[in-house]
């Protein structure tokens, strides 16, 4: 979906084709229209009939209209969960993009050095694991006797030692730094491969202005990453919004309620609760807004027509 | 003078830089250190944070290896990759081309 929108083909827009030239491009495209169909948009379709029913799974379908919609947006305990995922944007967006946009900077000079190389190659292997992988290592750092308190205790600090999973104030911010230090490798690979396209010139008309090193980054760096910075808050608000496997298996969702999340709350109505029709109308809800959040980046971070 | 002073700061700079980027590198790393360090602890043992094992037992990979019957994972995994790989590397370069080059009405919504 992303791809689509913030790919456009450069340079002036083949000629339209019709008649022939149409259903020949209809069949390139129908392989993909087809998988496409069979295994996402078929599926969205069921799962919004489920999300209309009453239904344990396995016994009698209810039809209940839009009554699990209205639970949904209801219970407090299910808007909590939405809310959850809203505040781990502010971790797996902001650090990853914030963070990757100062290390382009900082290697932008030595891009092609064997340092650039090393960063660039060391900081993108969280995005080679699997998610439950960082998930078990981080949980295991992060115990009260993980390496995090201590080096805490090392650095004098032992009196914030702490449970930070366990803890109600502080399991859904080491959730989100988890989901942070996952994608900060993409958007490192992302903005560092765009900060190369910049055209060198640029920078240095801007040194011939007396910019200083701050000027260069809002003025020259800031505007010609655009589409990058566009796709690395799409990919990282995606990730914050529908994540589960962190979740799942750092914290479960605890302790509490203080870091379920949709997707968790999804699996957890639709396995355990055995609400197939509950689950089905939250996965719409996340559905929906995750497409609500992307539009407007899509829009803003649109290139301008000239 | 003012030249001199110039470059020292451009050095400083740059070891700034670099330092950001060594420590950043460390947070990278240290779930893997961790990990690896936690591998080689005797078996039953729960080994507290960091801490290289006084006796490195090697053969906890080989036992992992078995235990897990990572072959037949790895048969399972390379079975999908070859299904998966070629499928969507065809249909997905045949979509591209025909949304992009060939352009039928319709292809280019939103």
């Amino acid at each position: 979906m992303t791809e689509t929108s913030t790919l456009r083909p450069q340079g002036p827009r083949p000629q339209t084709s019709r008649g022939r030239g149409a259903i020949v491009a209809w069949l390139f495209i129908a392989p993909a229209l087809l998988f496409y169909g069979a295994f996402v948009l078929v599926p969205i379709g069921i799962t919004v009939y489920y999300s209309l029913l009453r239904w344990n799974g396995i016994g009698a379908m209810q039809f209940k209209g839009i009554a699990n919609y209205i639970t949904v947006l209801s219970e407090p305990d299910l808007l909590q969960t939405i809310g959850n995922a809203f505040q781990l944007v502010l971790y797996f967006t902001i650090l990853p993009v914030g963070i990757g946009l100062g290390v382009a900077q900082l290697i932008r000079k030595h891009l092609s050095g064997r340092f650039g190389t090393t960063a660039r190659t060391i900081l993108f292997i969280p995005q080679v694991i699997p998610l439950v992988a960082a998930g078990i290592a981080w949980s295991w750092m992060l115990a009260s006797n993980g390496v995090i308190n201590q080096t805490l205790q090392f650095i004098g600090l032992g009196g914030v030692t702490r449970g930070w999973l366990g803890d109600f104030d502080f399991a859904l911010p080491a959730v989100g730094f988890i989901g942070a230090w996952v994608l900060l490798g993409l958007c490192t690979m992302l903005l560092v491969t765009g900060i190369a396209k910049i055209d060198p010139t640029l920078y240095e008309a801007a040194k011939l202005d007396g910019a200083s090193g701050w000027d260069e980054f809002i003025y020259v760096t800031l505007p010609g990453l655009r589409q990058e910075i566009g796709v690395c808050i799409t990919v990282t608000v995606i990730a914050a919004l529908a994540s589960f496997d962190i979740v799942y298996i750092a914290t479960g969702g605890g302790p509490g309620q203080t870091t379920t999340v949709p997707g968790l709350e999804v699996y957890r109505l639709a396995f355990a609760h055995r609400q197939v029709g509950l689950a089905s109308a939250l996965a719409i809800v996340l559905m929906v807004l995750v497409i609500v959040c992307i539009l407007p980046i899509q829009w803003i971070m649109r290139e301008p027509r000239k | 003078m003012s030249q001199s002073a110039s470059l020292q700061s451009q050095w400083l700079g740059t070891f700034a830089a670099r330092g950001i980027l060594v420590l950043l590198m460390l947070v990278t790393l240290l779930p893997f250190i961790t990990m690896f360090s936690a591998a080689l602890a005797p078996s039953g043992t729960y080994p507290p944070g960091l801490q290289w094992p006084s006796d490195p037992q090697w053969g906890n990979f080989v036992e992992a290896f078995q235990s897990a019957n990572l072959d037949r994972l790895l048969l399972s995994s390379l079975t999908i990759v070859a299904g998966v790989v070629p499928v969507s590397v065809l249909i997905g370069t045949m979509a591209g081309f025909g949304l992009a080059k060939l352009a039928p009405r319709g292809s280019n919504m939103g």
